[in-house]
């Protein structure tokens, strides 16, 4: 099996991959007009929201292809889950700081208990957990359908931690871009932009994760390893 | 009809020995003793600091109490002969998770005394407004309990693994009762908090649905 930057296509898709995301930096900074009230500090949510849309989709990867490895049985279908996981779970670790990031300059304090934000730290924790069982929850099969279950689990549980902590905090202020379609168009565009740069930028972590973990999971079964892994 | 049969068995096994009850009601007592000695410079605060305790108390008893549920299923590899049965794993889970729903609740039920007594709580004030709570609450925490416990002691770091997995999943639970049993002490007529009961009633529902999915396909030898 060849190396994922030896196919033809997955150099063709770093190479967008690549470029778009240079341009969405450089229209972020150049074109994107200055909200008034924020300067500067506006401009990371071209960054903090395309990143929590996308940590929700590779999320939503974990629970459909851990359904899909829970019911075929297939390896296949878990080489994607972890991917989903590991590319999520960085995503979603980057929400976290570019939230306080932003919010130090704007609310005055770095952490405050909004309610996706808060979310997103849930789920982090709940998928730390996730790799734990996966590394020490015994043979290879058995831990790797436990990660499956907790990935469709906590899929299922992100709407219901989502209305518990908005209704355990209604006092604090939600982010201030609430519609992003009602955003001036001059906004809207350079998100919409953003967020499709970072949707290539998951899709080319994710192909590539999931690559380098057949590769390690045909490893493990040439050498009649895996069930001791 | 397996639904009973392990129902019954865990119950019975329970009877015979205590050991989960005794030790979840002596941990439960033991915490709340710390409570009060660590928030002793002021114990004006303490009422509103109650609901947090209790229901950290539990959550606590609760993991002990399925450590001891499923860490018996696993001497003598008494569980994989389970599996081996030709029954239904959707009913494993119901039975498993009844079984210890009543063995939390008792708990529960005995460790109140200790709260009302050291922490002066009024609960006797809104007798069945509590109750409600702490049944719906005990069920919303079984459901999900009894699936994490499932997978989680069937591994070599089971019991830590435990607590990490479950407490940031149970979090909404967490929530809903903390803040209903908040208004509860509070005083407030139920329509001002039943939503509260509303989200651990839709939690509860969707766990068990999915616990009864899912632990069939994780129970595989």
């Amino acid at each position: 099996m060849k190396s994922f930057h030896a196919i033809r296509k997955n150099q063709v898709l770093l190479g967008i991959t690549l470029t778009v995301a240079l341009v969405n930096l450089w229209i972020i900074y150049q074109v994107a007009p200055v909200v008034v009230e924020q300067e500067m500090a506006q401009k990371i949510f071209y960054y903090h929201v395309p990143l929590a849309w996308n940590t929700f989709l590779a999320y939503l990867v974990v629970a459909i292809t851990g359904g899909a490895y829970l019911v075929t049985n297939d390896p296949k279908w878990d080489t994607w889950s972890l991917a989903g996981a590991e590319v999520g779970t960085l995503f979603a670790l980057l929400i976290l700081i570019t939230g306080p990031i932003w919010a130090t300059p704007i609310w005055g304090k770095s952490w405050s208990w909004e309610p996706r934000l808060t979310t997103t730290l849930v789920l982090f924790l709940i998928f730390l957990g996730y790799f734990m069982i996966r590394e020490f929850g015994g043979p290879y099969e058995r831990s790797s359908r436990y990660a499956a279950a907790v990935g469709i689990i906590a899929v299922i549980d992100i709407p219901l931690i989502l209305t518990a902590v908005t209704w355990w905090a209604p006092e604090v202020q939600s982010h201030p871009q609430m519609e992003m379609g009602s955003q001036p168009a001059s906004i809207l565009n350079v998100f919409l932009f953003s967020l499709f740069s970072f949707i290539l930028i998951l899709v080319y972590m994710i192909l590539y994760r999931r690559h380098v973990g057949e590769l390690t999971y045909r490893r493990l079964t040439q050498q009649g390893g895996a069930n001791h892994v | 009809m397996a639904f009973w049969t392990i129902l019954v068995k865990d119950l019975r096994l329970e009877l015979r020995t205590r050991e989960s009850l005794a030790t979840m009601v002596v941990f439960a007592a033991t915490i709340i003793l710390l409570f009060a000695f660590a928030f002793s410079a002021a114990p004006a605060q303490l009422r509103s600091f109650a609901p947090g305790l209790i229901w950290i108390t539990y959550f606590f008893t609760a993991v002990l109490g399925l450590l001891r549920s499923f860490g018996r299923e696993n001497e003598q590899d008494a569980y994989d002969l389970l599996l081996t049965a030709p029954l239904d794993r959707g009913a494993i889970f119901l039975g498993k998770m009844a079984a210890f729903f009543i063995l939390l609740l008792a708990a529960q039920l005995v460790s109140l005394p200790f709260f009302i007594l050291f922490l002066d709580l009024p609960l006797w004030k809104a007798p069945t407004a509590f109750a409600l709570i702490l049944v719906i609450t005990d069920l919303a925490i079984a459901a999900v309990g009894t699936l994490i416990a499932g997978m989680s002691l069937r591994s070599p770091a089971g019991e830590t693994l435990l607590p990490i997995l479950l407490f940031p999943l149970l979090t909404p639970i967490l929530i809903a009762a903390t803040e209903a049993t908040d208004a509860v002490l509070a005083g407030q007529p139920l329509e001002e908090w039943d939503f509260w009961l509303m989200l651990l009633l839709t939690f509860f529902g969707v766990f068990v649905l999915a616990g009864t999915f899912i632990f069939d396909y994780i129970s595989e030898q």
